[in-house]
């Protein structure tokens, strides 16, 4: 066994590093069980505390928070038919129907089970498939990288739900607001408007706040989140070992479910939601009764939550292996490496190998803790489902303000997090989605980087063509990013095809 | 009336104007890469300025934003952060969760007892955590000297 596994195990025994991560767990779980608060903004008010952490006790809560989030969705799924995050929203289907039959212990003691397999799975895969990915990207010359990047901004067009265009401008606006400050090349000052504090450029951590937490408050003040119905749930006895047993005779609807879960989050773009409905309908698909589903079978929940939460481990899988951050809290994690002074990609395995393994083999164990808080303590987490909007709203705030101030000690970061929350709320009105934006944000200086050396390259070797159109990994990466930009039109003109054929 | 896509593209197309202006002082290596997504941006914007004038059903702009309740919220969030800069962290972050809880209390069964000393409690709560735990001296403003 490798010194970086033995270090990795050891780190993850170690009773202080446990015990921080299953907080993080429990945090994730309470956090994703309110109406309104999703993953990302769990991970986003939590990482300034992290930052004077250790990098690796910082990213297993981290990851804890991830993973407990995602499952905290189902709580208010399941009892209130109302998604805590997105990502339960196929919980709902036979989640509230059994809450409604009066089997809400029987949901929630079967998501609990099904979300902890569910997510061991997708971590187990994702420790298995990244090292070997990785070890292709450690061969990435400039050429590759700015291709790299230029397929990373073509997950644009599968993150922009709805208008194609304005997830692309979305994209553009996230590339120029990478370019303010410093250029890496020639030392330009650029994009400053006269303000010194610019120089370093936007601190990415302190963008993806504003950016993440304060439009999200903005909108429960709209929507007044207080309004959800009366829980009515009386815990009962003895659900639970009927349930495993049942749940112990469907192994192949867990695994099944997992498979696609951790799949789907491969691909960037891709949420938890989608993972979900993908299981569902192959659940239901597969069932020798159909027609049970929706009524309120523990099939369907298990089949959701299975594959919600394995969707983490394969979420990761782009971060972790290129350094693009395939889905919204992949993209906090970037930026809490990146604090701790870490980049992200394939250098993980090499540089940071016993960091990336302690939190790779924490997942695994972040989704047992979730599992067994979920089986046991999810009843009682139902109680914070009915938290009044006037008291969070004003804490993320608060918390927003201190965890930008305190990353660098310094009231222009706050400035910075406050603009960019309120632009991310009017973009947010006007149809433009923080996903595109944050994504070109990140990729900008991956991409420049690559563009300019190559063109140096390019220039000495007497043929832009050469470096840029011939080498092999650089032809992958343009076959990729055609099909990630065409997939989307593609997809959409089919659609088109067949709504005028059933019109017609 | 203008609907919220044509606002957008004219705001997209000012900006990126004002980018470009600025783009013009730097070096050739330097302007290269922002002069290209400048361009993109724009060619994006004009797209998005035609589709707003023939889409069929074009959203007016703001529609959806409820300005009773944002407005306030917003002045609220830009009001902590200037009081902040003047007597610093723990006066601001105080008044400022007194106010929003009470405001934002859709009962009314609030008082304002219970908000300010819930307030007083949070602040001085996380003002511990910072201070002591993390050795994060958050900012005391500038009446105060800081």
């Amino acid at each position: 066994m490798s010194p970086d596994i033995i270090a990795a195990l050891l780190n993850n025994i170690n009773p202080v590093y446990f015990l921080m991560m299953a907080l993080g767990v429990g945090f994730g779980i309470i956090v994703g069980a309110l109406p309104g608060l999703t993953a990302t903004m769990a991970m986003a008010l939590l990482v300034p505390f992290t930052f004077t952490m250790e990098p690796a006790p910082a990213l297993m809560i981290l990851g804890g928070i991830y993973v407990g989030a995602m499952y905290g969705g189902c709580i208010a799924a399941i009892l209130v038919n109302t998604p805590g995050t997105p990502s339960a929203i196929a919980t709902t289907f036979d989640g509230f129907p059994l809450t409604k039959k009066g089997k809400a212990e029987h949901a929630l003691v079967t998501a609990a089970i099904s979300s902890g397999v569910g997510g061991v799975i997708g971590a187990v895969i994702l420790l298995l498939l990244s090292p070997p990915l990785a070890s292709v990207a450690l061969k990435f010359g400039p050429p590759e990288y700015f291709w790299m990047a230029i397929f990373g901004l073509t997950i644009i067009a599968t993150l922009a739900s709805g208008s194609l265009v304005k997830g692309l401008i979305g994209g553009a606006i996230g590339l120029l607001l990478s370019q303010i400050g410093i250029s890496p090349i020639g030392g330009d000052m650029r994009f400053t408007f006269g303000f010194y504090q610019l120089q370093a450029g936007l601190a990415l951590i302190v963008v993806l706040i504003g950016f993440f937490c304060i439009p999200e408050v903005l909108g429960m003040v709209e929507k007044k989140i207080s309004h959800i119905d009366k829980i009515n749930f009386k815990p009962q006895k003895g659900v639970a070992k009927g349930v495993i047993l049942e749940l112990i005779k469907k192994p192949v609807l867990l695994i099944r479910s997992a498979i696609i879960g951790a799949f789907v989050g491969i691909v960037p773009g891709a949420g938890g939601n989608i993972a979900g409905l993908l299981s569902y309908n192959e659940a239901v698909r597969w069932s020798k009764n159909p027609k049970e589903f929706g009524t309120g079978i523990i099939d369907g929940v298990a089949a959701s939550e299975s594959s919600n939460n394995s969707e983490v481990g394969g979420s990761l899988v782009p971060l972790m292996t290129l350094g693009i951050p395939g889905a919204a809290p992949a993209a906090i994690l970037l930026g809490a490496m990146m604090l701790q002074g870490i980049r992200p990609g394939p250098e993980l395995y090499t540089n940071y190998a016993d960091i990336t393994y302690t939190f790779l083999i924490s997942l695994i164990i972040a989704n047992v803790i979730m599992g067994v808080f979920g089986f046991y303590g999810s009843r009682h987490v139902a109680k914070v489902i009915n938290l009044p909007a006037n008291y969070l709203a004003p804490m993320i705030v608060f918390m927003t303000v201190i965890g930008s101030y305190a990353i660098r000690n310094n009231m222009t970061d706050v400035l910075i997090m406050v603009l960019f929350g309120l632009i991310g709320y009017a973009l947010n009105k006007a149809g433009f989605h923080p996903g595109p934006i944050v994504l070109g944000l990140i990729l900008g200086p991956i991409a420049e980087d690559g563009l300019v050396q190559s063109m140096l390259m390019g220039q000495s070797a007497g043929s832009m063509w050469v470096v840029f159109f011939t080498r092999p990994i650089s032809l992958i990466l343009i076959a990729l990013s055609l099909l990630s930009a065409g997939w989307p039109i593609v997809s959409s003109l089919r659609n088109r095809k067949k709504e005028a054929d059933a019109n017609a | 009336m203008l609907n919220k896509d044509t606002i957008s593209a004219i705001v997209l197309l000012a900006v990126s104007g004002i980018f470009w202006r600025q783009s013009s002082n730097l070096t050739e290596l330097g302007a290269f890469f922002p002069k290209v997504i400048i361009v993109v941006l724009v060619a994006l914007s004009i797209i998005l300025l035609i589709q707003s004038f023939i889409k069929e059903d074009p959203q007016p702009a703001f529609a959806g934003v409820e300005a009773r309740k944002i407005l306030p919220a917003i002045l609220g969030i830009i009001s902590y952060i200037g009081i902040m800069l003047a007597v610093g962290f723990v006066i601001s972050s105080i008044l400022f969760l007194a106010v929003m809880f009470k405001f934002l209390d859709n009962s009314g069964k609030l008082g304002y007892i219970k908000s300010v000393s819930f307030a007083f409690a949070v602040t001085v709560a996380f003002y511990g955590v910072f201070y002591y735990g993390f050795k994060v001296p958050l900012p005391v403003g500038i009446l105060f000297g800081g």
